[in-house]
């Protein structure tokens, strides 16, 4: 098992959720969303099944959430018997290309200091492709880092701002 | 509409830093079985 965490702002984001959970499995950081434009994600938690010979032979985009029986099923009958055959693959759209630039864009500014200019390619971003979350929750963890890294994410505030178009 | 799924695909190469600083590569892990577990603390 290896862990993908997405944050632009790199390690230090979610290395305290690490710990808090006392997770022993490895947590890499993908700080540039190399994944979400290869694979094709607008959300998390995804899933990826990889054989041993590095083929995908089964993904879940969205909602995979190990303390869910069906996952956890899932995850003990394919390394026991190999088989993810109950389970259908769910895939998505992929990323519109535009989307990709302003997102690669913003992180390029992000990275400048310009988390102004970064946010509002960000914001046109969303525009484009209002149900690509990695975007929406990108944005909102910069904007409004006291809803994000206090220990408690506010699941709340973020339907709110769903609601509210922002 | 084109659905972006990877089944029956070679899992992209990836070499991305661990929380220590250490690379990790996807393809390292041939010969396991490997579940990529992609999350976000947002």
């Amino acid at each position: 098992m290896v862990a993908v965490a997405v944050d632009a702002q790199g390690a230090s984001k979610p290395r305290p959720f690490m710990e808090q959970a006392g997770a022993t499995f490895t947590c890499v950081v993908d700080a540039e969303n190399f994944l979400s434009k290869t694979l094709g994600f607008k959300a998390v938690p995804n899933g990826i099944f990889v054989n041993e010979s590095s083929i995908v032979v089964h993904q879940k985009f969205g909602g995979f959430d190990i303390r869910k029986p069906e996952t956890r099923q899932l995850v003990d009958s394919w390394l026991t018997s190999g088989s993810t055959a109950e389970a259908e693959s769910t895939g998505c759209a992929s990323v519109d290309p535009r989307v990709q630039v302003l997102f690669g864009d913003g992180l390029a500014l992000l990275r400048s200091g310009d988390n102004a200019a970064a946010l509002a390619k960000w914001r046109e971003a969303s525009v484009i492709d209002p149900d690509n979350y990695v975007v929406h929750k990108q944005l909102w963890s910069i904007e409004n880092p006291e809803r994000f890294y206090n220990g408690k994410v506010d699941m709340d505030w973020q339907k709110q701002q769903l609601a509210r178009g922002l | 509409m084109t659905t972006g799924s990877m089944v029956n695909a070679t899992l992209p190469q990836a070499s991305l830093p661990s929380l220590d600083g250490t690379m990790v590569d996807f393809h390292s892990y041939k010969g396991k079985k490997l579940i990529v577990f992609v999350w976000a603390s947002w």
